[in-house]
C-alpha cells in the first residue's frame, strides 16, 4: 500500500476526530484537544506534501504552525483556567453570553 | 507631482492639525494650511495653461494588479471644482472660528478637502471609488460629532443612505472593468480606456443604471433624495457649506466623468429619464422648500432643486447645458454656502432656526440682511447674479434636446420666487418672532462680513462676467457634448 | 463707428452713485445719500438727450462691449444699442426720472429710510437704462428682471405692512410668471437663429418657420403681458400702489411698465412676420384697455385710479402694436410717461397734503378728497393739464398720441376703430371723474375741506411744473419721434382729430353728470349694487382666480411636502433601514449561544465557501 495514501488518511481521520470534537463535546478542555488534533492533522498533510516535493518552505510552514498551536494552546487553556478560579464549570453551556 | 500634492496636502495637514496640542493652535494651523492649500490650488492654473492647446495636468503610473493604476489628470471642469471646495474650506473654517471644538473637527475638514480633491482629479475608477467612499468618513464625524440635536441619527442615516448609493457604484464599477476584461483581455480601471472601447448589450444598460443609481444618490435625485434634507440641517454650518457646496458634486461629477464618456448612446437615449429627473428635481425640490418652517431645510431643499439643474444640462448633451452644468455647480456651491454660513450665524447667535422665529432683522441687523439679500437673489437665479447663468444656460441647452422638458424646468424660476422671497420677507422685513431674538441679535461683525465678502464678490463677478471661467470649462465640456 | 464717452456715462454715473450711495453715504450721513444719486440722474439726462439728439442728426450706433458667455450653440455678447426707438425712449426715461428724483427728495422727507429708498430707486433707474440700450435679447432680459428686483423692494418699501409685503412678493411672482415667456423665447431664438442679438435675429427671421416665428412671437408677449400689466397677468399693478407714491409715478405708471410695449416695438420685425401674434397682441390689448377703464371708474383710492388707468393706456400701446402701429405705440409710450408721470405726482402732493388726516396711511380715496381745488389750487391746475392730456384734448400731448393710435386702428379696421374710441371715452371719463371727485365740489361723503390740505414745497412743485409743461407741449415731438424711427412725420386725419376730442368732450360731460349733477351718485350706486362693486372690485373675478391659482401651488407644495415626502417617502426609506435590524434581531434566534453550535456552522459555512469555489473554477 502506497504510504501516501496512509499518511491522508490518517491525516483526514484526525481532522474528522478533532472536527467531531469541536462539535459534540461540551467540556472547553475538550474542543481545545479537537482544535489541537486538527492542526496536527492538517500539519502531517503539510509535512507529507513537503517531503514528497522536497519542498523547504514547507516544512518551514509546519514550524510556524506548531510555535502557533502551541500559543493558541497556552491562550486557550489560560482562558480555562481562568474560569475555572473564578469558581465556574468549564462547560459550554455555562457560557451564554454569546446568544442573540 | 502637482497632482499628487493637491490631494496628499491636504491629508498631511489634517494629521498635523489633529496633533495639535490645545484647540487654539489646531484652529489657526488648520486656517493657515487651508490657505496656503487654496493659493496652491489657484496656483495650479498656470502650469495648467503653460502648454497652449494641451491645457492639462496629468500624472501617470504603471499599471498594477487588475490593471490599478495611478493616474491623476485635472481638466477645466476639475480644476474649478478643486478651486471651489478650497475656497469653502477655508471659508467654512474662518466661519467656525468662534466654536470651541477640539482639534480633530479641524482635521475633519482637511481629510475631507483631501478626499474631494482626490475625487476630482482620479482618472483611475479604483482609486476614484476609494476616495469617493472615504470622503464619507469625516463627515460622518463632523455631522455626527458636531451637529445639532438630531445629530446621530442624521449621520447615520447619512452614512448608510450613501454606502448603499456607492455598493451600487461599487457593483456597477465592478461589473464594467470585467466585462471590459472579457471583451479586451485587458484588465484596466482607467476611464479614458473603458471610455475607448464601449461596452454594448443588455449588460451595458445594467450597469449604466447601477451606475446612475450610484451617483444619483449622491447628487442627491429623485427620489433618492431624502437623506440630504436631515443631514444638512443637523450638520454644523459648516458642514453643510461642505455637504453641499462641493460633496454633491461629486454625484454630478460622476456623470460627467464616468457615464457620459463610457456610455455616450445610453447617455443620448437616458435624456427622458434623467433628464426627466432632472426636471422632477427641480420642481419637487422647490415644491418641498415651499412648505418648509426650518430655514436650513428649505436650504437644504433648494438644493435638490438646484442640482435638478446640473441633471438638465448634463442630460442634454450640448456644449452649453453640460457647461452650464459645471456652472450651476460653481454657483451653487457660492450661494447655497453662503446661505448655510449666514443661518449659521443667526444661529450662533440665536439658537434658532426657524423662518418665524425671526422678524424685522432688515432694522436691527442690516448688514446681515444686505448679504442675505443678494445671496438669496443669486440663489433664485436673479440674473446679474451668478445663480442665473447655470439655470440660463443649462435650460437652453435642453431647449436644443427637448423643448418640453425645458419648459418644465424654467417653472423652476417661478417656484424658486415662491420659496425664496416669502421667507426673506418673513426673517427680515415681518413681524418679530414670539421672542425677542430679533432685536437682540447684533449685526454681522468684521470675520464674519469678511468670510461672506468673498462670496458676494464671487456671486457679482461670474453672473456679470461668467466668461472667463467658461473659457477654462470650453475643452473639457466640448469634449463631452453629443448633441 | 466708435461710441462716443456719454454712452458710458450712461452706465458710469448711475453705477458710481449707487457705489458712493451705500458704500459711503448710507453708512457715514444717510440723510446725504441722494446727493450722488440726483448728480447722477443730471449727468445722465445731458448724456440721454446729447445722444437723442444725435440719433436723430442721423447717428445711430450697436455696438459689442464684451463676451458675456459663449460655448456651443449659445452665443451671447452683451452691448449696447442706440437706435430711434431707444434713445427717443431713452430720452424720455431720464428726463423723467430725475423729475422724479427730485420729487421724491421733497416726498420722502422726514421718512424713515429715505436713504435706502435712493438706493433702490436708483437701482431701478440703472436697470431701466440698461434695458433700453441692450442689444440683444438676453441682456434685456437680465435688466427687465432687475427692475422687477428694484419694483419687489420698493413695493415693499414700508414692509412693516403685510399688505406692501404680499403685494411686493406677488408683483415679483407674477412677473416671474410671466418672463419663463421670455427666456424661453430667447431659448427658441438661440435656438432657431443661433443668436440673440436683434439685427441677428431679424436678419435671420426668413430661416425660422412660420410657425415658430408665432411661438416666439407669443412667448415674448406673454413675458411683455406681464410686465406691461396687461391681461391675464395684470393683477400685480394696482396691488403694487402699495409703494410710496414717486415709486408708483416713476415705475408703475411712467417707465417701467412700459417696458413690455418698449420690448413688443423692438421685436416689431420679428412679430410683424408673424401675423397672427398681432391679432393676439391687439385682442389682448382690447380687453385690458376696456376691462381696466370700466375698473378705474369705480375705484375709489386715488392711486388705484390711477394704476387702472395705467394698464388701460398700456393696453392702448398694445393695440398700437397689434395694428403695426410702432409710431403711435412709441409716442404714445412717451407722452403717457410724461402726463401719467405729472398725475401721479399730483395725486402724490394731494396725499402728502392729506398727510395730518390720513392717520398713517399711504395713499388717500375719494372721501378723503373732494374740494381740494380751494386748498391746493396749483396741484389741481397740474392735475387738470394732465388730465386734459390722457383724454386726448388738443394741443396737448395726449391728444396726438392717441390721434396716432386711432388713426392706426382706423386703417385696420372699423370694429377696432369703434373699440379704441371706446377706450378712449373710458380713459376721459376716470380721469375727469377722479379730477371733479378730488379737487371740485365737496359731496356731503367727503372729508376733503376739513382737512386743511397744504401746497407742498418747491422740491415737489418744480417737477411738477416741468412735467405739466411736457405733458402741454410734448405733441410737438410726434414728428421727431417718427423721423428717430425711421417714419415719415404723421399726417394728420382731419376726421379722427375731430371725433376724438369729441370723445373726450363726451367722457368729460358723462363724468361732470355723475359727479357734479348728482353728486351722490358715485355712493349711491355701491349702497345699492353691493355685488357689482365686489365684482369690479376683484377685475371681474380674475384676481380670485389667480388667488386661487397661486393657493392651489400652496397647496400643492404642502401636499408634496407633508403628505408625501415627510409622511409616505421619507418614513419608508427609514423603514428599510429599521426592516434590517428587525431582520438581524429574528435571524439572531439562531445564535442561541452554544459554542458548539456555532463551530458547526462554522464548519457548514466552509464547506459551502469550498463548494462553490470547487464549482466555479
Amino acid at each position: 500500500m502506497d504510504s501516501g495514501l496512509l499518511v491522508w488518511g490518517v491525516s483526514g481521520v484526525l481532522f474528522l476526530v478533532g472536527g467531531a470534537f469541536l462539535v459534540l463535546r461540551r467540556q472547553l478542555i475538550a474542543m481545545i484537544i479537537g482544535v489541537e488534533l486538527m492542526i496536527n492533522a492538517a500539519n502531517l498533510a503539510l509535512v507529507h506534501a513537503a517531503v514528497r516535493r522536497g519542498d523547504a518552505e514547507g516544512l518551514a510552514a509546519a514550524l510556524l504552525i506548531i510555535a502557533a498551536a502551541a500559543a493558541e494552546a497556552v491562550v486557550g487553556l489560560w482562558l480555562v483556567l481562568r474560569r475555572l478560579r473564578d469558581g465556574e464549570t468549564a462547560e459550554t453551556d455555562s457560557l451564554r453570553e454569546l446568544s442573540g | 507631482m502637482l497632482l499628487t500634492g493637491l490631494w496628499v496636502a491636504p491629508a498631511l495637514a489634517g494629521l498635523l492639525v489633529w496633533g495639535m496640542p490645545s484647540r487654539g493652535s489646531a484652529r489657526v494651523l488648520a486656517l493657515a494650511l487651508s490657505g496656503v492649500i487654496l493659493a496652491y490650488a489657484a496656483w495650479l492654473i498656470v502650469p495648467y495653461s503653460a502648454q497652449p492647446g494641451i491645457l492639462r495636468l496629468e500624472e501617470i503610473g504603471t499599471a498594477g494588479a487588475f490593471g490599478i493604476r495611478y493616474h491623476l489628470a485635472m481638466d477645466g471642469i476639475a480644476l474649478c471644482l478643486c478651486w471651489l471646495t478650497a475656497l469653502l474650506i477655508v471659508l467654512s473654517l474662518a466661519a467656525s472660528w468662534k466654536g470651541d471644538v477640539p482639534p480633530g473637527y479641524w482635521a475633519a475638514f482637511l481629510f475631507l478637502e483631501s478626499a474631494l480633491m482626490a475625487v476630482f482629479t482620479f482618472r483611475d475608477l479604483f482609486y476614484f471609488y476609494i476616495f469617493w467612499d472615504l470622503a464619507l468618513i469625516p463627515m460622518f464625524f463632523i455631522i455626527g460629532l458636531w451637529g445639532s440635536s438630531g445629530r446621530r441619527k442624521a449621520a447615520l442615516k447619512f452614512v448608510l443612505y450613501t454606502f448603499l448609493g456607492s455598493l451600487s457604484l461599487l457593483i456597477g464599477l465592478l461589473a464594467l472593468v470585467t466585462l471590459h476584461y472579457r471583451a479586451t483581455g485587458m484588465w484596466t480601471w482607467d476611464m479614458a480606456e473603458l471610455a475607448r472601447t464601449p461596452v454594448a448589450g443588455p449588460a451595458a444598460l445594467w450597469i449604466y443604471a447601477a451606475l446612475a443609481v450610484g451617483f444619483a444618490v449622491k447628487v442627491p435625485v429623485f427620489p433618492l433624495h431624502n437623506w440630504l434634507p436631515e443631514a444638512h440641517t443637523e450638520a454644523p454650518a459648516a458642514g453643510s457649506v461642505l455637504l453641499a457646496g462641493s460633496m454633491l458634486k461629486m454625484g454630478v461629477f460622476g456623470f460627467l466623468r464616468v457615464l457620459v464618456p463610457v456610455f455616450p448612446e445610453l447617455s443620448l437615449a437616458a435624456l427622458p429619464v434623467l433628464g426627466g429627473l432632472g426636471v422632477v428635481n427641480v420642481i419637487y425640490g422647490a415644491l418641498c422648500a415651499m412648505a418648509q418652517k426650518d430655514f436650513k431645510r428649505l436650504i437644504a431643499f433648494t438644493s435638490v432643486s438646484h442640482l435638478g439643474f446640473c441633471l438638465i444640462g448634463i442630460f442634454s448633451l450640448t456644449a452649453e447645458g453640460i457647461a452650464g452644468g459645471c456652472l450651476q455647480m460653481i454657483n451653487h456651491g457660492f450661494s447655497t454656502g453662503g446661505l448655510f454660513l449666514l443661518i449659521g450665524m443667526m444661529y450662533e447667535r440665536s439658537h434658532r432656526r426657524g423662518v418665524d422665529d425671526f422678524g424685522g432683522l432688515a432694522a436691527t441687523a442690516p448688514v446681515l440682511s444686505v448679504y442675505f439679500g443678494v445671496i438669496l437673489l443669486s440663489s433664485i437665479g436673479l440674473p446679474g447674479l451668478n445663480g442665473f447663468v447655470g439655470e440660463v444656460m443649462t435650460l437652453a441647452g435642453m431647449a436644443r434636446a427637448s423643448m418640453p422638458l425645458a419648459v418644465l424646468g424654467s417653472l423652476g424660476a417661478v417656484l424658486a420666487a415662491a420659496y425664496g422671497l416669502p421667507a426673506f420677507q418673513k426673517v427680515f422685513w415681518g413681524p418679530p418672532g414670539p421672542d425677542s431674538v430679533s432685536q437682540t441679535i447684533g449685526d454681522l461683525d468684521l470675520r464674519e462680513r469678511a468670510v461672506l465678502g468673498v462670496l458676494v464678490a464671487g456671486i457679482v463677478v461670474l453672473g456679470v462676467y461668467p466668461q472667463p471661467l467658461l473659457r477654462l470649462l470650453t475643452p473639457a465640456v466640448e469634449a463631452l457634448a453629443l448633441r | 463707428m466708435s461710441a462716443p464717452w456719454p454712452i458710458w456715462v450712461l452706465f458710469g454715473a448711475p453705477v458710481a452713485a449707487l457705489l458712493v450711495g451705500y458704500f459711503y453715504c448710507h453708512q457715514r450721513c444717510p440723510e446725504r445719500t441722494h446727493w450722488p444719486i440726483l448728480a447722477s440722474c443730471a449727468a445722465t439726462a445731458l448724456a440721454a438727450l446729447w445722444l437723442a439728439f444725435q440719433v436723430y442728426e442721423g447717428a445711430g450706433w450697436d455696438f459689442i462691449v464684451y463676451r458675456w458667455a459663449a460655448i456651443g450653440g449659445f452665443t451671447v455678447d452683451f452691448g449696447v444699442r442706440l437706435d430711434g426707438l431707444s434713445a427717443s425712449v431713452l430720452a424720455m426715461v431720464c428726463v423723467v426720472s430725475g423729475l422724479i428724483h427730485i420729487y421724491a427728495v421733497g416726498y420722502m422727507e422726514g421718512e424713515p429710510g429715505t436713504s435706502r429708498f435712493f438706493l433702490y430707486f436708483h437701482l431701478f433707474f440703472l436697470s431701466m437704462l440698461g434695458l433700453l440700450v441692450s442689444n440683444n435679447y438676453l441682456q434685456t432680459y437680465v435688466f427687465w428682471e432687475g427692475v422687477g428686483l428694484a419694483s419687489f423692494l420698493l413695493i415693499g418699501f414700508w414692509y412693516p405692512k403685510e399688505s406692501a409685503r404680499r403685494a411686493s412678493w406677488k408683483a415679483f411672482l407674477t412677473n416671474r410668471v410671466g418672463d419663463i415667456g421670455f427666456i424661453l423665447a430667447i431659448f427658441l431664438l438661440l435656438r432657431e437663429a443661433g443668436s440673440v442679438r436683434f439685427e441677428e435675429v431679424f436678419a435671420r427671421l426668413g430661416n425660422i418657420t412660420p410657425g415658430m416665428r408665432m411661438t416666439i412671437g407669443l412667448l415674448l408677449f406673454w413675458g411683455a403681458a406681464a410686465k406691461s400689466a396687461q391681461f391675464p397677468l395684470h393683477v400685480w399693478l394696482p396691488d403694487a400702489m402699495e409703494g410710496p407714491t414717486p415709486v408708483s409715478a416713476l415705475m408703475h405708471a411712467a417707465t417701467m411698465v412700459t417696458a413690455g410695449v418698449f420690448l413688443m416695438a423692438r421685436s416689431m420685425p420679428l412679430l410683424e412676420s408673424a401675423p397672427p401674434v398681432l391679432a393676439v397682441i391687439t385682442v389682448a390689448g382690447l380687453i385690458t384697455a376696456i376691462g381696466a377703464a370700466i375698473v378705474s371708474v369705480s375705484k375709489r383710492d386715488l392711486k388705484r385710479i390711477l394704476a387702472y388707468s395705467t394698464v388701460s393706456q398700456l393696453g392702448l400701446m398694445m393695440v398700437a402694436i397689434g395694428t403695426g402701429n410702432l409710431v403711435g405705440a412709441v409716442f404714445h409710450l412717451i407722452t403717457h410717461g410724461f402726463f401719467k408721470a405729472l398725475l401721479f405726482l399730483c395725486a402724490g402732493s394731494v396725499i402728502h397734503g392729506l398727510h395730518s388726516s390720513l392717520h398713517g396711511a399711504v395713499s388717500a380715496g375719494v372721501d378723503d378728497a373732494g374740494g381740494l381745488g380751494r386748498d391746493l389750487p396749483y396741484t389741481g391746475g397740474a392735475f387738470l393739464v394732465g388730465a386734459l392730456a390722457l383724454s386726448g384734448v388738443p394741443p396737448l400731448a395726449g391728444f396726438f398720441s392717441k390721434d396716432l393710435i386711432l388713426e392706426g386702428a382706423l386703417e385696420s379696421g372699423h370694429g377696432l376703430a369703434a373699440l379704441t374710441f371706446l377706450i378712449a371715452l373710458g380713459s376721459s371719463l376716470y380721469i375727469f371723474r377722479m379730477l371733479l371727485l378730488t379737487f371740485f365740489g365737496a359731496r356731503a361723503q367727503q372729508r376733503g375741506p376739513k382737512a386743511h390740505a397744504h401746497e407742498p414745497g418747491l422740491l415737489m412743485r418744480v417737477p411738477v411744473l416741468i412735467l405739466a409743461v411736457l405733458s402741454a407741449s410734448a405733441g410737438v415731438f410726434g414728428g421727431t419721434v417718427a423721423r428717430m424711427l425711421g417714419f415719415q412725420p404723421p399726417h394728420f386725419v382731419l376726421g379722427v382729430a375731430v371725433s376724438g376730442t369729441l370723445v373726450a368732450a363726451a367722457g368729460f360731460g358723462v363724468a361732470y353728470f355723475l359727479t357734479m349733477s348728482r353728486p351722490s351718485f358715485d355712493w349711491e350706486w355701491r349702497a345699492r349694487f353691493p355685488w357689482l362693486e365686489r365684482w369690479l372690485e376683484c377685475d371681474f373675478g380674475w384676481q380670485k382666480a389667480t388667488d386661487a391659482i397661486a393657493g392651489g401651488g400652496a397647496a400643492l407644495a404642502h401636499f408634496v411636502a407633508g403628505a408625501w415626502e415627510s409622511r409616505r417617502w421619507d418614513p419608508f426609506t427609514e423603514s428599510l433601514a429599521t426592516g434590517c435590524v428587525q431582520l438581524g434581531e429574528g435571524l439572531s434566534a439562531v445564535c442561541r449561544g452554544r459554542l458548539n453550535e456555532y463551530v458547526w456552522w462554522m464548519f457548514v459555512g466552509a464547506a459551502a465557501l469550498a463548494f462553490t469555489v470547487l464549482l466555479c473554477f
